[in-house]
Formats: C-alpha cells, structure tokens, sequence
C-alpha cells in the first residue's frame, strides 16, 4: 500500500524506542497519538514529503524531521530515507520549543542511530500503527 | 507493512474512546489537507491559482492544505473548494469499518477526482449501460409475469446486472444455468442466451432463473430436463409453452 513504509529504531535491547515514546501518555497524549499516526499514514502514501509538515535538517546530513502539532506542543520524528530504497526509518522522536530541540541533541541522536541502522538493518522493526 | 496488519493494529487504539474521536477528527481533517493539495496539482494549478478558483487568497489554500493549521475548515468553505474544482463533495456519516479503509489506502492516485467536465463521457456512457440493463430486466419480467414472483425478479435482475452486455443492437445476454440441486450444469448447454423476445422458463426452488424458449416453442434446454429429475413431487417446474 505505502510509497514510504514506516520502520521504528529498535535500541539494543530490541526495545521499540518510537512505540515506548507513542505509547507513553505523559509524552503523547491519546488525542496528539491519534494525529500522529494519521499524519504518518497519509505521508505512507505520499510520493513526495514537502514543507511544512517535512523538511531535511540543513545541519545533519540525511535526517528528515516530520513536524506535526497538536495544540502547542511541536512534535518532530526525526528519521531517516532508508534502510532500504523508499523507506523511512523513525529514528529519534523529539519536540520543539522556542525553535529549539527538546532534547537539545536529539538531532546528533537521530544520526548516531543511523549510523547503527545502516550498518545493522535488524536494528529496526515495522512501525506500529497503535 | 501490509494494509491488513495496519488495520489491526489500529482497531486495538480505536477500542478506546477518546483515541477513536481524535482519530475521526484527524482523519477528517488529515484527508481534506492531502486531497486538496493532491487535486491542485492533478490539475497544474498553483497555490495562488485554486485561490484565484475558488475565490480565496492564496494564504488561506496555504492553510487549508495544512495539517498542522489551527483554522480548519467549514463546510461552506469546503463547498466553495468542490465549485472551485467542479467536483462533489461527500459528507456523511459512515462505520468505523469505512474510516478504517479510508485512513489505511493513502496513496495520492486515491485522492485525485476529475472535474465534471472529464467525468461527463464516462458518466454518460455508465448510466445508458444501466438502462439498458434495466430495460432488459424490465422486459423480461413484463414478457413473464405470470411467473415471476418478486424474489425471482430480483434474482433476474441480480443474473442481468452480473453480466456483461453485448454490444448496442444485440439485446441477447446469457444467463449462468445451475440444475435444481443447485450443482451448475456441465460446460456444454451450461449457459443459455436469453433475449428480450423470448420467454423464460423458472424452476422454482432452483436457485437461478434458469430457462429460455425458442421462437418455435421448443425447449431449448437440454440441461433443463435433468434438472427436472432432482425436483421433489411438491416442487413444481413451470415450462411456458406457445
């Protein structure tokens, strides 16, 4: 079905990091749970991901940030176009406030746990649409 | 990552009430965004020329094309869109099963609607074929109504609808023939070209209308008779002769 399947970065303890961040009401609200993985289903099926709700960090070679926002809260998954051809990782979920990550570094995260993924593909599982 | 493992996936989170209201909302909402960027781009047109369309300033496509926007848009606005692009516009209410469907087949090629002028011809050529099936339907029931009941009317007009019609100018279409058992014949005699001038012939308690005569008054139907022999005494077998 999907232009872009969804793949979730699995830590070393085959822990699903995206699904314990979703899942957890204190981070993600049900409602903000609810947008996300609608936004993440219609961006499955679209060819090409622009801006506003995508963009590539300038800064950080091959990280694409999702931006989506549930009242005030910036949400942004930050990911990455692989393992395989027309693919998305999620990588790293983080938030936004006053133009700044939260985590500050979740950016360099996002990309140490490419590197991970690119060189071992187990480390990441089907996202869970849940 | 399959349609059907998102799909269960999903109906766990819609058991809970408040997941399955944000998700309707977002699903709504979600949908129009894409689409309407979706059906502007299916068409060439830029941001600032749906505006010009559909009367609204650029900005304002902006946002609606927004997920992420607060101002969501009203049915008044959504009804200017449609005339925008001279498409309809569906708002109903439908099962959780739909919203399902819906929320897991995204891709963009869903999404795009031709206007009404691209739609015309195939619309026209859509509803004179069923007419025409219609008019078969109607004239074989007027030709046998002395033997149709109204489930056997439906039946015909399930058989008809079923079938490919010929060509304009040959008004014949064949029917599917199962003997009484409900056990479909052998290829041979198997199936039966019924025409508009003919008359048919039912087997009740056959679970298809299953008999044609010809214009001699011949039955013309081999597969007829044995099917005959699986009928109890009660039932009866109506053959129409001239």
């Amino acid at each position: 079905m999907a232009e872009w399947p969804f793949w979730d970065y699995i830590d070393e303890w085959g822990i699903n990091q995206i699904q314990e961040w979703l899942m957890n009401k204190r981070e993600v609200p049900v409602k903000a749970r609810a947008k996300i993985q609608r936004i993440l289903l219609q961006l499955a099926g679209t060819p090409l991901w622009t801006r506003p709700l995508a963009s590539n960090l300038d800064d950080y070679d091959g990280i694409v940030e999702i931006r989506i926002r549930r009242i005030n809260v910036q949400y942004r998954l930050l990911g990455y176009r692989g393992p395989g051809e027309r693919e998305f990782t999620i990588l790293f979920p983080a938030k936004e406030q006053g133009d700044q990550f939260v985590p500050l570094a979740a950016p360099q995260i996002a990309q140490s746990r490419m590197r991970i993924v690119v060189a071992d593909r187990s480390r990441v599982c089907e996202h869970i649409f849940h | 990552m399959n349609t059907s493992s998102i799909k269960r996936d999903l109906l766990e989170s819609l058991k809970d009430r408040e997941f399955r209201q944000a998700f309707n909302l977002e699903n709504v909402y979600a949908t129009i965004c894409f689409q309407l960027r979706a059906l502007r781009e299916q068409r060439g047109l830029s941001q600032a020329g749906l505006g010009r369309t559909a009367k609204m300033a650029q900005e304002r496509i902006s946002i609606l094309e927004d997920p992420n926007a607060d101002t969501k848009p009203t049915l008044n606005t959504l009804l200017r869109l449609a005339d925008g692009l001279d498409v309809g516009l569906d708002v109903r209410f439908v099962p959780f099963s739909t919203v399902l469907d819906r929320s897991v087949h995204t891709d963009i090629k869903g999404l795009e609607v031709p206007n009404f002028t691209e739609e015309l011809p195939s619309l026209e050529r859509e509803i004179n074929h069923d007419l025409r099936r219609e008019q078969i339907v109607a004239t074989l029931a007027q030709r046998n109504s002395n033997l149709i009941s109204g489930e056997k009317f439906d039946e015909i007009r399930r058989v008809v609808n079923n079938r490919e019609l010929p060509p304009t100018g040959s008004p014949s279409i064949t029917i599917a023939t199962p003997t009484a058992t409900g056990a479909r014949p052998p290829a041979t005699g198997a199936q039966q070209t019924v025409a508009p001038n003919q008359q048919l012939v039912f087997g009740f308690g056959t679970p298809f209308v299953t008999a044609s005569r010809t214009a001699r008054g011949r039955s013309a139907l081999p597969w007829s008779r044995r099917g005959m022999r699986h009928l109890s005494s009660k039932q009866s077998w109506s053959r129409k002769r001239a």
